[in-house]
């Protein structure tokens, strides 16, 4: 994990640095003398040898330091601080759309699993493996705006996105939807498949020549078997949050960090690109290493080794 | 060589049709593929018939709502939604599929290149692989376009390539490892052909068809990816227009006509779910048995079955005494195969005394194990069980809910074949033990922990308090069958039924398991069925054997008379001819039972056994027999051949 982050520190810098032939002009302005052009280099600490340049700015993230923005270049607004102001927004969003995901996409799973078990209910098995791909391969952004004209626009039941005089809990459900939906159903399509085949294995035949309750077999025998197939099989969908909620994020003006990454874009404001890419980045390892942390804690079989 | 190689073309030629039918096959993938051509005639015709309204500025009339003229409204510009969402179709799509190319150009080369490289360079390519593809695709494309950061129809083409590359370098690598162990490509090594050629002349044309299989299922990505670039500003800018953009531009006009934002979202999501099912149904006529991994559907027991006959006349079980733990009479159980109902258990009638050790043997295949999971009401939801009597310690056990479920949980324990793959992994063994007798007969916790506890030292198990606190892969193999015995005997169960309890364990501990059955079999008085293949070991502790062939009974047999060879029908000599032994000879072969174990969907007429038996008379092809008693033997046989030779 240490060295993909560090992979993930080099190519931020490298990337910027190649792209960028002279932040310092566009710091400046496109008209600025030659003079100023030179004191804001200096300032900068671009006229130092690259590896020096590289440990300044390796130096500075680890300390919480990703220099100044460069939206209004003599402010000094620190990067750190743009980005304490956005970060709990986007990790609310994400936050939610991950809980959404938990909530629903089991108990859907299981229970059209349990259903759909030797082959019963054939129709519902088309239905609803037709339906959840279809939703579950439009992108969020899409769903976004479908779920804001129905429920913001026609129905006008929600607010599109947070506004000064909103509640936030408010705010937040039609984008965490649409952030989780599409991933509810594709988890839920692999917790179905995964509910069919534990079904299938001897030591359910074994549960059942106990005869436990339904809720026991299903609860205690199916369940967590089921559990860690899904998520060695969706566990990437966690991740996938992250990207869903910098583009979602867009679509309802919500105050976080993918809404920023996309205006410091627009306007080249690459200290605020470098650390989003490096936050965002490593919110992703975090996640796929909870979701291997998570799987080695719900298989016993990994525990002692 | 020319001749060759023509044979070559016309296999290939054959393959692309059976692919083509395949494809044919699978209604969504010829829907998408529909959505998919229409779409192409959009983006080729859509710009020359609708370019004009798309672009014509009519200020004057902005915002207005669909009619006639315009069927989707205006936007603020007084521009035909509708025309503008066909008109962009050729950029969206093009994009997309220059994307998907770009990420080929990249990532295949990628992915060869790791495939033939030496080992230390495979592994760290390999592991960059993934860890690229460890980051979700969209954010990755929003990553490159941010650093990037020149905002642009090329700079997003450029993130989209990259960003799709990793996928395809993952599959090529894997498709051209896969080939490259193959013979022929080892052949052309060991002929002194460079790996370079070899690449070109025999992995390249091997994986291409698979390769171009995955740029297309690319395709769908690649349309998303870069309409969301533009759908967030750094794509495609105006006045070019694509999907995307015209999403942005509909979004923040919402309130007035959010059929603006509508229309380019569903082609969007038209365009990705099209590409992506296309691309499905493609790879999975290419491949189908890659692709219909068909699990789940395995059934517990799967026999192979036929011939309907409806139950026999009751010859049996009338003269056993009245301490029968378990009757089974006119047994019929019948599962679907070919459209119709195929009985693999057909009128199995037997009794099991108390205290008695019951045998059943026959080859896979001949219904022993149905037999056993329609006793204990575990059958598959396909199979339809009949019987005239099905009774466990005289209670009626052929139907009844929770009632049948409380006869079964306090006289029946049951043992599987493999106690690895019977006990649930998740669970630790007190757990699984305890659970049985906890809820279905509601026995205390404490006292349900010491009766688990007294169970494994019935059985053996050293050290039992800390095996309870254990999981199943803690155990060895032998330890866990016996737990499965432990877990049998919770209840203390007038039956136990074990099948095939010896097959998957040590041929060492195979001997102690048989032991302990007995033990069990003396100490608790509990009655044994038990399921082997294996007739020899079913003979050393059983007091009757149970002969099935084909979903019946053929003999049923003493196991004296069985030690004395009295054994009547040809099917049970050829089960113990097929018994290794230290008499014979070791030059000898082994003796295997001739022909093939029976195919129930297709059973011949008269007796089943027919068309493998040596002494098959006429009479044998024609009328089926029952079993009768061969007066001379402590046996009954259901053999024409046996009944002549004492009548």
């Amino acid at each position: 994990m240490i060295a993909v982050l560090a992979v993930l520190l080099v190519g931020t810098f490298v990337m910027v640095r190649l792209f960028h032939a002279d932040p310092a002009r566009q710091v400046a302005g496109p008209e600025a003398d030659p003079q100023l052009v030179a004191q804001v280099r200096a300032e900068l600490g671009l006229n130092q040898p690259i590896w020096v340049q590289f440990a300044q700015y390796a130096d500075g993230v680890l300390h919480g330091d990703f220099g100044s923005s460069y939206e209004a270049p003599f402010a000094k607004l620190p990067v750190a601080r743009v980005i304490g102001e956005t970060f709990p927004w986007t990790a609310a969003l994400a936050g939610v759309a991950t809980l959404m995901v938990v909530l629903f996409s089991v108990p859907i799973g299981l229970v059209s699993g349990i259903l759909t078990r030797d082959n019963r209910h054939r129709r519902f098995t088309l239905v609803f493996t037709g339906g959840a791909s279809a939703i579950a391969s439009i992108p969020a952004f899409l769903l976004a705006t479908f779920l804001s004209a129905v429920f913001a626009v026609w129905l006008a039941l929600l607010p599109v996105g947070a506004g000064p005089d909103t509640p936030v809990w408010e705010a937040i459900i039609l984008p965490a939807t649409a952030l989780a939906l599409g991933d509810i159903f594709i988890l839920a399509r692999i917790i179905r498949v995964e509910t069919l085949n534990v079904l299938a294995q001897d030591y359910i035949r074994t549960a059942r020549s106990k005869r436990l309750p339904a809720h026991v077999l299903y609860l205690r025998h199916v369940l967590p078997n089921v559990l860690t197939a899904a998520l060695t099989l969706g566990g990437s969908v966690f991740a996938s949050l992250i990207a869903g909620a910098v583009i979602v994020e867009n679509v309802f003006d919500w105050p976080g960090m993918g809404t920023k990454l996309v205006s410091a874009i627009l306007v080249g404001d690459y200290p605020v690109i470098q650390a989003c890419v490096l936050i965002l980045g490593t919110a992703v390892i975090v996640i796929n290493t909870a979701v291997d942390l998570a799987l080695g804690f719900l298989d016993p079989r990994t525990l002692n080794r | 060589m020319s001749t060759s190689k023509a044979r070559l073309e016309e296999n290939h030629a054959s393959a692309l049709a059976q692919t083509w039918r395949a494809f044919i096959a699978s209604p969504t993938g010829v829907a998408a593929g529909v959505v998919f051509v229409i779409l192409v005639a959009l983006a080729i015709v859509g710009p020359i018939v609708w370019g004009d309204p798309a672009t014509h500025l009519d200020i004057f009339n902005g915002r207005r709502s669909p009619s006639w003229q315009h069927l989707l409204g205006t936007d603020p510009a007084g521009r035909d939604i509708l025309a503008r969402v066909v008109v962009a179709t050729r950029l969206s799509l093009g994009m997309g599929l220059a994307g998907a190319m770009i990420s080929a150009v990249i990532g295949i080369p990628i992915g060869i290149a790791v495939a033939v490289a030496g080992p230390r360079l495979r592994d760290v390519g390999g592991r960059l692989i993934d860890l690229w593809l460890s980051f979700p695709y969209l954010l990755v494309v929003i990553f490159l376009s941010a650093v990037v950061a020149n905002v642009g129809t090329l700079s997003a083409l450029f993130a989209v390539g990259l960003a799709g590359a990793p996928r395809l370098a993952r599959v090529t690598n894997t498709l051209a490892t896969s080939i490259g162990g193959r013979e022929y490509i080892l052949a052309a090594s060991a002929a002194g052909i460079g790996g370079p050629r070899v690449l070109l002349r025999h992995v390249l044309p091997n994986i291409a068809e698979a390769l171009c299989i995955s740029v297309f299922g690319l395709v769908g990505s690649s349309i998303i990816g870069f309409s969301s670039l533009s759908f967030l500003g750094i794509g495609v800018q105006p006045p070019a227009f694509d999907w995307g953009q015209l999403l942005t531009l509909g979004v923040q006009d919402i309130y007035a006509t959010p059929l603006a934002a509508m229309a380019p979202g569903v082609m969007i999501a038209a365009a990705g779910v099209a590409s992506g099912y296309l691309g499905e149904g493609l790879a999975h006529a290419l491949n189908p048995l890659l692709w219909t991994a068909s699990r789940g559907q395995a059934r517990a027991d799967s026999p192979t079955l036929a011939g309907f006959r409806d139950p026999v006349p009751d010859y049996s079980a009338t003269d056993r005494s009245a301490e029968e733990v378990l009757v089974v009479d006119g047994l019929t159980v019948r599962l679907p195969m070919d459209g119709r109902l195929v009985p693999v258990v057909d009128s199995v009638t037997f009794g099991v005394a108390r205290g008695e050790i019951v045998g059943i043997v026959g080859e896979s295949g001949s219904g022993k194990t149905m037999t056993a999971l329609a006793i204990s009401g575990l059958v598959p939801f396909t199979a339809t069980v009949s019987a005239r009597r099905l009774e466990l310690n005289r209670h009626s056990t052929l139907s009844g809910g929770r009632e049948r479920e409380r006869i079964f949980a306090a006289g029946l324990g049951m043992i599987f074949q493999d106690p690895m793959s019977s006990l649930n992994p998740a669970l630790r063994i007190g757990t699984q033990l305890k659970e049985g007798a906890r809820h279905s007969r509601g026995i205390g916790s404490g006292a349900v922990t010491d009766r688990a506890i007294q169970r494994l030292r019935e059985v053996h198990v050293s050290v039992p308090e800390l095996r309870l606190r254990q999981y199943p892969h803690e155990l060895s193999g032998g330890m866990r069958q016996r737990v499965m015995i432990a877990m049998a005997l919770m209840n203390e169960p007038s039956l136990i039924i074990a099948d095939e309890p010896t097959s998957s364990i040590d041929v060492t501990i195979q001997a102690q398991i048989v032991a302990l059955l007995e033990e069990i079999n003396r100490s608790r008085h509990a009655s044994i069925v038990l399921i082997s293949h294996d007739i020899a070991l079913v003979s050393s502790i059983c007091s009757r054997v149970l002969v099935m062939y084909a979903g019946r009974i053929v003999e049923e047999i003493s196991a004296r008379g069985l030690a004395a060879g009295e054994a009547a029908h040809p099917y049970t000599r050829m089960l113990l001819s097929a018994v290794p032994d230290l008499s014979r000879s070791r030059e000898e072969p082994l003796v295997n039972v001739p022909g093939q174990s029976p195919d129930f969907a297709n059973l011949p007429a008269g007796c089943p056994f027919n068309k493998r038996c040596p002494l098959a008379v006429d009479k044998c092809s024609r009328d089926r027999p029952e079993l009768f008693p061969i007066r001379t033997f402590n046996t009954r046989a259901a053999c024409w051949v046996a009944q002549d030779a004492v009548q």
